[in-house]
């Protein structure tokens, strides 16, 4: 007995060293943590910052954040209230009926809860109309993306309160309405998935994300390259589709909402459905790949992730992320700050991709819509003179 | 630097635990005060020198005192008396009394008097009655003064007990200063560390679960739109947040005290589940209570010079007590609260409780003790007013709380009434204090997972400041 107590206190005392043995030695515990958090502000050490408890706060915040052990402990401490109390500690992630997860600004913008108002909308696609047909006039295109949600898509699901909320009308509706009126070439693919609900072969959207499935996502690549095709009058490389595997697991993201409650059981099951996009290769050399800039969100990042506009976009093509970062095929990342100089290159493109959800439609387009709109009318004011 | 924040428990604490193992006995005390200080200093780099120089001037007094037999006495020890009570006044409630001066002066149309406000050192109300009690126990000859300024500061700052208690009165401790070999064992080691493990959790998992419902909801704005139901379940709430708060730092404070071959008295005994208040106080802040009776109540008469003198000196404790807990209107009228009830007990109010049995008199005294932290909470009497009204307004309306929320309020109350209900709790509370083998060794392995538990939580909690270290 007496030994055994011995080990005891001996495995206590090396617990409660753990922590900072890992710290020491700088050996990472448990899985990174998945999203972002900003890292708390370095305090310099004053007499000042030290006598009101200032550096004292900002230390305890630092040792917290720089823990090794952090991720372990807190992909613990989360599944802990998980599994007890169902609480998510993601932020705007919560959990619909079924086991399906939202992100709450895609059912807030459903129901219309963001609506802009209907005249600033249609003063924003009239200004997008001006800059389609500059570009137009310019030899480029522009074509607008009204990317799916899943808050559209499957609001059966929605948790309470929001199962029961009345539905207004919203920014997609409203951009919709008045994008289809326009000159504006427009492609829906919320109304496109929509459509496919009930017919198609495999979930368009699992369980565990906020994007489309994997299977939803070459449904819309289809559909994307050949609207460009019309658009262009030209023929991209032509393709085909490899078997359908149907998987447990998620690949890679496919479950990102799941992963980003930084859980200690990371996998959420549900019925994954993958296929590959074959080139046909008789069609590699010389084939047209138009220059694109997409400027676009996350769902955009998820053709980049699958190597959709590396397969068949211009190497030179640009995501413009949220019109702030720019990233480019061959994987460099860095943020749009020189846009007085980028917007002019807008002309040297084939194709402007504008890429939406409804969650963020009503932030459309990120300032770029203003950008381009002074640029196409200062131009045009120049001429008149 | 609280017990439950990341630098305490992932730096501060095994540093001082491996230094303190590692130290020859004759070393371990010059350990615990270069811990003790560093743990102060780091939390109130100013304030350190206020702790350090009156320490060593109460050493030189008590000396002095010791060595006298005349008057010359008593005037040492009122030296001693003005020196502690004038810093904590200063320190503590300078800002009070001027704030109402100028209220006073505001009213009969003057100018405000000028006032740069005064930082409160944190622990000064703890360790100014430690202090106290050092020079009253070695002036009434309980005890020999220490031999060395390093052993006085060593009793005062000892850093588990030096910021929120418990009191620890001089004649209990001053031979466990250089004498603890019989309390550094391993069992006792491992108790520690169980109880430091239990009182962690509790202030994680139930203390602070409770506070952020019971925060959101004692604002002025806030109170306004609750239900009645909703006021008295946050009330109750804060019941339950206040004793887990409170107590988690004194089982923390008694555990690191076994780790480091201390053992300090308990500061808590199911105190909701008392039948009267005076019973109340016997559980509640039993060291505070006993310092109350020791170096206040009897030297005032305690109950020797009739009832009415005995009334009286009672409320005088329980003003003085509400005054000690915070500098505000709101405590003294929780104080003066208290000390009614204490009175009406011994009027009449005890025998009825007595006579109802204890499935009335632990209710009627749970309301009683309910009512007294609105005020206790409020800080101001104008929002305890509106809370009371909300209390008994008898406005329906709906309450929304978490299951956490409410897991962790059936937790607390099952743990604060465990004892009035069968033989089990019994069982469980002889357990927690038990020396025999197996129960030790079954208290060394929850600790090890109730610490992973509180790990996890302290590594991505914010920072929760305890409710004790204003006072």
């Amino acid at each position: 007995m007496e030994s055994l107590k011995r080990m005891v206190w001996i495995t206590a005392l090396l617990l409660l060293c753990a922590p900072l043995l890992l710290q020491l030695s700088g050996i990472r515990l448990g899985q990174p943590l998945k999203g972002w958090q900003p890292p708390p502000p370095q305090d310099t050490l004053s007499w000042e910052s030290w006598a009101e408890g200032n550096w004292q706060d900002n230390v305890e915040e630092q040792a917290r954040y720089r823990l090794k052990a952090r991720p372990l402990l807190a992909r613990l401490n989360n599944q802990l209230r998980y599994s007890l109390f169902g609480q998510l500690n993601s932020r705007n992630v919560i959990r619909g009926k079924n086991g399906y997860f939202y992100e709450e600004p895609y059912i807030r913008s459903y129901l219309g809860l963001d609506f802009q108002g209907e005249e600033s909308i249609a003063e924003n696609v009239a200004m997008l109309e001006t800059i389609a047909d500059s570009l137009k006039a310019n030899g480029s295109r522009l074509l607008f993306v009204l990317s799916s949600g899943k808050a559209s898509f499957m609001p059966e699901n929605f948790p309470p309160p929001y199962d029961t909320m009345p539905k207004g009308i919203s920014n997609y509706e409203t951009y919709r309405k008045y994008l289809l009126q326009s000159r504006i070439p427009t492609l829906d693919l919320n109304r496109y998935l929509q459509d496919m609900k009930d017919t198609a072969s495999y979930k368009l959207y699992t369980k565990g994300n906020t994007h489309w499935s994997a299977y939803a996502l070459y449904s819309v690549t289809d559909t994307l390259l050949r609207t460009i095709e019309q658009l262009l009058d030209r023929n991209l490389p032509d393709y085909h589709y490899g078997p359908v595997t149907i998987e447990r697991k998620a690949r890679g993201l496919d479950d990102g909402i799941f992963q980003s409650l930084n859980l200690l059981w990371t996998n959420m099951e549900d019925e994954y459905a993958y296929r590959d996009i074959i080139l046909e290769p008789d069609q590699l050399p010389g084939a047209y790949r138009p220059k694109v800039w997409a400027i676009g969100d996350s769902f955009y990042g998820t053709l980049m992730d699958a190597g959709i506009p590396h397969r068949f976009f211009h190497p030179n093509s640009l995501f413009l992320y949220y019109f702030s970062e720019v990233r480019t095929l061959d994987g460099r990342t860095y943020p749009l700050k020189e846009v007085e100089k980028q917007r002019r290159e807008i002309e040297n493109q084939d194709l402007i991709l504008i890429f939406i959800t409804e969650a963020n439609i009503g932030a459309c387009c990120w300032g770029m819509t203003g950008a381009f709109y002074r640029m196409y009318q200062e131009r045009n004011e120049g001429m008149m003179e | 630097m609280v017990f439950s924040s990341a630098l305490f428990v992932f730096y501060f604490l095994p540093v001082f635990l491996l230094a303190y193992l590692a130290s020859p006995p004759a070393y371990r005390n010059r350990t615990a005060l270069a811990g003790s200080l560093a743990f102060y200093t780091c939390g109130a780099p100013v304030f350190v020198f206020v702790l350090i120089a009156s320490s060593l001037a109460d050493f030189h007094i008590a000396r002095r005192m010791s060595r006298l037999y005349d008057n010359r006495r008593r005037k040492w020890l009122w030296a001693s008396v003005l020196l502690n009570l004038g810093l904590l006044g200063y320190f503590k409630y300078a800002n009070f009394f001027v704030d109402n001066f100028n209220e006073l002066l505001a009213g009969l149309g003057l100018e405000p008097m000028a006032w740069a406000a005064v930082a409160l050192p944190i622990g000064i109300s703890f360790f100014t009655f430690q202090k106290l009690s050092y020079v009253v126990d070695v002036y009434q000859r309980r005890m020999p003064p220490l031999e060395r300024p390093a052993d006085v500061l060593l009793y005062i700052a000892l850093f588990p007990q030096l910021i929120a208690g418990p009191i620890v009165r001089y004649h209990e401790i001053a031979r466990q200063l250089h004498q603890r070999e019989r309390y550094y064992t391993l069992n006792h080691r491992i108790n520690g560390l169980f109880r430091f493990a239990v009182g962690l959790a509790k202030k994680l998992f139930i203390a602070d679960v409770m506070g952020e419902a019971v925060h959101q909801a004692f604002q002025m704005e806030a109170v306004g739109g609750l239900s009645t139901p909703e006021a008295w379940i946050i009330i109750v709430a804060y019941a339950f947040q206040i004793y887990f708060d409170f107590s988690a730092y004194s089982d923390m404070a008694i555990g690191l005290g076994k780790l480091m071959g201390f053992d300090f008295p308990e500061n808590f005994n199911f105190p909701y589940i008392s039948g009267s208040i005076t019973e109340f106080w016997r559980r509640w802040h039993i060291t505070l209570s006993k310092w109350m009776r020791d170096y206040l109540y009897i030297p005032l008469g305690g109950n020797r010079r009739g009832p009415g003198r005995t009334y009286f000196n009672l409320w005088v404790v329980f003003l003085l007590s509400g005054l000690w807990h915070g500098a505000a209107w709101a405590f003294v009228l929780w104080g003066a609260y208290h000390g009614l009830f204490l009175v009406l007990e011994r009027l009449f109010l005890k025998r009825w409780l007595d006579a109802a049995g204890k499935w009335a008199s632990i209710p009627f005294t749970f309301l009683v003790v309910l009512m007294g932290w609105v005020l206790f909470r409020a800080e101001s009497i104008e929002l305890a007013e509106a809370y009371y009204q909300k209390l008994f307004s008898l406005e329906g309306g709906d309450w929304s709380f978490s299951s956490q929320f409410w897991f962790t309020f059936l937790l607390a109350g099952a743990f604060s009434f465990m004892p009035t209900v069968g033989k089990l709790s019994f069982k469980l509370e002889e357990a927690y204090y038990s020396h025999i083998s197996p129960a030790i060794l079954a208290k060394g392995v929850f600790s090890l997972v109730i610490l992973t538990l509180c790990f996890s939580e302290v590594a991505v909690a914010g920072f929760h400041p305890f409710i004790y270290f204003r006072f």
